[in-house]
């Protein structure tokens, strides 16, 4: 392999990484100091002592309240992730073969325009469709699906909803940028050998995306793990997530020990999550 | 022999452009036949519309007989190789290979599968490379596969899209004569794109040189060099004097200047505006000559390549390519040498005025 970025009269590598890394140096002192704070049980310094402890983890992990929120947070993670990149992957292939350049740059703009929408917008708009007055009741009872409208707030189906919703554009352009570099000779071979629509999609063009596809499913996995305002909106307080828990143990309890020490946990556990998944994928994909 | 493809009036436009007009063509089964032409005249646009991937514009495709214009790729049981190869790369050797079989489905039976792919992969000299990656092999060994992964289901036609220009010159030398011994043993169809006139010289039974989307001249390696039916075929064929000039009332001369008037073999038709003559059929003497269109010329310059040297010769203020074999006790060209030099008249080709104008209008 050649090292691209040492080839004689390349910049000096420290430069190179320097303006992202001054950006992420007070990212990093504050999970250090996090990580501090995540022994320390609250109120501190109430006699001018701190106490060290390892409760604020024993409630973090074994209160069964928090390991079940825990538990759907990881759960979310995964069916967003999953789902995501499923939805995203036939949008991508559409967008990376539209036969028009202007379609093509139509469906990334239209893709696009969802960030350019403020989040709490974006999601406050999803109440409308998935509310007792929403469209999808309207649409239901309609077409006698159901009988009496019921609101689908507050429910996990509203937070995947939503989260999907929040995640499926980053999943459509990460598997897009693959799909355009692959050659789409390899697709025509197929199709000269015999090979229908469907199988050349099956058998050629699918597996050759799967690393895209992965990326962004574990791209919305992580999005996902660490969600706060869309399970606070389409949520509430009868379905939370870990992360709305650790705003609630510093905004009304001021426990900043708690919730250090749940931050702490959420970060090993999906990190450690999605290290396992990368390793799986890959004993898979290697045969 | 059956014809296995024919082309009935294929055209194709983009946009304002005419990629292909009037394309006629009738290819017989077990011949290998070459869409030969610059970068642009339409060969491959043919191609694609032979195995399905493009569609005509109008015209008709006939697969042995039966009409298969609009019918996608996978319906007409051709295969192709392409100039990338486009191997499967999650695949190893034995799958690419197998892929064809396996999806024209008439060989369930697994045994006939191996037995067809180390049948076809001997083929392609590669026997012992079934369990390789894609990503292990050399630019040769993928461009091999590639072919035996073509022929594996036994297609009726086989089209090769540009399949040496992405190798190495030495080993696409190697390949260019296995290619031809592989076709042979397959006893398959071929349709053969290139822009590399040796190529098609080599190679095929039939030469169909294209320009602008026309077909230009059909005809075996030997016709299409020694006959070129325009002035586009004797110039993008080999080297070639093209001189341009004035036919002679009795049609048997042509004046290029003055000085230089020119005898031909046979009367030439009323057309033509034009004269061919190939580097190696001007004769060179160290004596002055007395046969028909003999000149004397000065060597302006040389180029060295080998087996024989070219040089390019004023004749009268007219400049000609012509060559001399390097063998010892020929003389060697240099610059500023004199040289005696007599043009046969059979070996000009009369060329017509026709192309000529369309050749300067497209440009």
């Amino acid at each position: 392999m050649i090292d691209a970025s040492r080839f004689p009269g390349a910049p000096r590598y420290g430069l190179l990484v320097l303006p992202a890394g001054i950006l992420f140096a007070p990212f990093y002192a504050a999970m250090t100091l996090i990580g501090a704070i995540s022994f320390v049980e609250y109120p501190a310094l109430r006699d001018g002592i701190i106490n060290i402890t390892l409760n604020n983890y024993e409630l973090a992990l074994l209160d069964s309240f928090n390991f079940e929120v825990l538990l759907r947070t990881i759960r979310l993670g995964l069916v967003v992730g999953a789902l995501s990149a499923v939805l995203a992957t036939p949008m991508a292939y559409g967008i990376a073969r539209a036969s028009r350049r202007d379609l093509q740059l139509t469906l990334i703009l239209l893709t696009i325009i969802p960030f350019l929408v403020n989040a709490l917008v974006r999601v406050f708009a999803l109440t409308t469709v998935l509310g007792r007055e929403g469209f999808l009741n309207f649409v239901l009872v309609n077409i006698r699906i159901v009988d009496r409208p019921s609101s689908f707030l507050r429910s996990e189906f509203a937070v995947v909803m939503g989260q999907t919703y929040f995640v499926v554009p980053f999943a459509i352009l990460i598997i897009t940028a693959l799909m355009a570099k692959l050659n789409e000779n390899i697709e025509h071979a197929a199709s000269t050998l015999g090979a229908g629509p469907w199988q050349v999609f099956f058998k050629v063009t699918l597996p050759r995306l799967y690393p895209a596809i992965f990326s962004a499913g574990l791209i919305g996995y992580a999005l996902s793990v660490s969600a706060f305002v869309v399970p606070l909106i389409l949520g509430g307080d009868q379905y939370k997530m870990y992360s709305n828990l650790i705003f609630d143990q510093v905004a009304f309890r001021g426990d900043f020990g708690r919730a250090a020490a749940m931050a702490v946990v959420l970060l090993i556990v999906s990190v450690a999550l999605a290290e396992l998944l990368r390793l799986a994928v890959r004993r898979i994909a290697g045969r | 022999m059956p014809t296995v493809l024919a082309l009935r009036a294929i055209a194709k436009r983009y946009g304002s452009i005419d990629a292909l007009t009037g394309i006629d063509l009738d290819v017989e089964s077990g011949s290998f036949v070459s869409l030969l032409g610059p970068s642009g005249c339409g060969k491959t646009t043919l191609l694609r519309i032979i195995a399905g991937i493009l569609l005509p514009d109008s015209g008709e495709v006939l697969l042995s007989g039966r009409q298969v214009t609009n019918d996608p790729p996978f319906a007409r049981n051709l295969s192709m190789v392409f100039q990338d190869y486009a191997l499967f790369p999650h695949m190893n050797v034995f799958d690419n290979v197998a892929f064809g079989i396996r999806m024209r489905g008439s060989v369930e039976d697994k045994k006939r599968i191996t037995q067809r792919v180390s049948e076809v992969l001997e083929l392609v000299q590669l026997g012992a490379f079934a369990t390789r990656q894609i990503s292990e092999l050399s630019g040769g060994q993928q461009q091999r596969i590639a072919i035996a992964r073509a022929l594996a289901p036994r297609p009726t036609l086989l089209l090769m899209d540009e399949p040496l220009s992405n190798l190495d010159a030495k080993v696409r030398d190697e390949m260019r004569s296995e290619l031809k011994d592989i076709q042979r043993k397959a006893a398959v169809t071929t349709v053969y794109v290139t822009h590399d006139q040796e190529e098609a010289l080599a190679l095929s039974d039939r030469i169909v040189v294209m320009s602008h989307g026309r077909i230009a001249q059909i005809g075996t390696a030997a016709e299409i060099y020694s006959a070129p039916r325009d002035r586009f075929v004797a110039d993008f064929v080999g080297k070639a004097n093209i001189l341009e000039g004035q036919l002679t009332p009795d049609l048997r001369r042509i004046a290029i200047t003055d000085k230089v008037v020119l005898e031909l073999g046979e009367a030439a038709p009323g057309s033509t505006a034009a004269v061919a003559i190939r580097p190696e059929q001007i004769i060179l003497s160290n004596t002055p000559q007395s046969a028909a269109n003999s000149f004397t010329g000065i060597i302006q310059r040389e180029t060295f390549v080998g087996a024989m040297t070219y040089a390019e010769c004023d004749v009268c203020g007219i400049r000609l390519t012509l060559l001399s074999v390097n063998r010892i006790g020929n003389n060697q060209l240099r610059v500023g040498l004199r040289v005696y030099l007599t043009i046969p008249p059979a070996a000009i080709r009369p060329l017509p005025n026709t192309e000529f104008l369309t050749q300067r209008d497209r440009a």
